[in-house]
């Protein structure tokens, strides 16, 4: 009961998994809203962990199973992120999004040094909320502007498979993914807060199945870190609120590529897990921002964990 | 060849903070052996070392609390810190 378990362990470059995550410094695109234009400093965190409920395995040791062995857990994966813009008046938080779900995790030990890993979440949330000092921003500058609601819930699968050479010199790890939502009413609402319901101001979105393809590579260790390349793309929806009926939805391949350098796995007394150099390009993935493409931000990011 | 008792106890607790069971501590020994034995036998092979089952033993505890994703990684670090730890 509780204990962590090293199953399906999220990529470094997963976008927003549920733990303690800083990127700083980082740059971003301008917003869709923003008061003053170009490119700006925006730094990101993200507070989260996946809690473990409980797990069975066919061994009584703790980390990865070994050949032939199996292990299956339970977890609670809660976690809150917030992006803020120093470059507007009042330095405006400009998204929080917070997500708490339920999820399967699996192990298998194919070889010593091979293993497959499955992922299932039955069933999470998300909801996000723009900034109070944005959306003021954003009414003073578009009368037509509109304050959405983006909030879902969904379930996903993930299937990995990890091998490592010749004692960690090299290790590879390869995944996809997907989310799809419950219920047909989409990413968000059809209609703002405080519209009757039957308003049906916003059209709901329809292409709600997100793919995802993963890859990490881990080198070396150097001392008391290995470097690592890990990149995470996702065909993320645009969000069209305005859209006729009948109009389609366009998708975009939605990437971060994260490179830098991590504590070997299983290590002890270190919080500081990893440190890297953080690159995304594609769909906004903020909120009702997500109706920007071709967004983009960078920055270096610090993952830490126990 | 099962690991010395008194070795697993130490490799058990350090794990559960806890005694555990006797069938417990033997199935966390046998799981080490079957996880670990091999790879520490061919690291100390290679140091040039013959080990007693005593050292193989403490080596086999300490890689279970190594880091590392393999257990050849976990089995190295430990054969080497016994190594370092009696000056050979």
């Amino acid at each position: 009961m509780f204990r962590d378990l090293p199953y399906y362990e999220p990529l470094m470059a997963e976008p927003r998994a549920a733990r303690v995550e800083l990127t700083l410094p980082a740059f971003a695109k301008q917003f869709p809203h923003s008061d003053k234009p170009g490119n700006r400093f925006a730094w990101q965190i993200t507070l989260g962990r996946e809690l473990p409920i409980v797990g069975v395995r066919s061994e009584k040791l703790d980390g990865r199973v070994g050949k032939g062995k199996w292990g299956l857990g339970l977890w609670t994966p809660v976690s809150f992120h917030m992006i803020e813009d120093f470059k507007d008046e009042s330095a405006p938080i400009v998204d929080t999004d917070y997500r708490f779900g339920t999820m399967v995790k699996f192990q298998y030990g194919i070889k010593d040094d091979l293993w497959l890993g499955v992922k299932f979440v039955p069933w999470a949330h998300e909801s996000t909320h723009l900034g109070d000092e944005y959306t003021i921003i954003a009414q003073l500058r578009d009368a037509n502007f509109k304050r959405v609601n983006p909030s879902f819930e969904y379930h996903e699968y993930g299937i990995s498979i990890e091998k490592v050479f010749d004692g960690d010199r090299l290790h590879l790890i390869a995944r996809h993914g997907g989310i799809n939502l419950w219920g047909k009413d989409g990413y968000y609402s059809d209609h703002l807060l405080g519209e009757a319901k039957d308003a049906h101001t916003l059209t709901p979105s329809e292409k709600n199945y997100e793919p995802s393809f993963g890859f990490e590579v881990r080198g070396r260790q150097i001392r008391s870190r290995h470097p690592f390349a890990s990149v995470d793309t996702r065909h993320k929806l645009i969000y069209a609120f305005d859209r006729a009926p009948g109009e389609s939805e366009q998708q975009q391949w939605s990437m971060k590529f994260a490179a830098g350098l991590a504590a070997p796995e299983g290590t002890r007394g270190i919080p500081l897990k990893a440190f890297y150099l953080h690159y995304y390009r594609g769909v906004n993935p903020y909120g009702q921002l997500r109706a920007q493409k071709d967004f983009w931000t960078v920055g270096l990011g610090f993952i830490f964990g126990v | 060849m099962a690991y010395e008792a008194k070795f697993v106890l130490l490799g058990f607790f350090s794990q559960n903070q806890t005694a555990g069971t006797l069938q417990d501590r033997e199935q966390f020994g046998d799981d080490a052996f079957n996880r670990f034995d091999q790879h520490i036998t061919d690291a100390a092979r290679q140091a040039g070392l013959v080990l007693s089952d005593e050292s193989r033993s403490i080596i086999a505890m300490m890689a279970t609390m190594a880091s590392g994703a393999s257990p050849k990684t976990k089995a190295g670090q430990a054969v080497r810190a016994y190594v370092e730890y009696r000056g050979m």
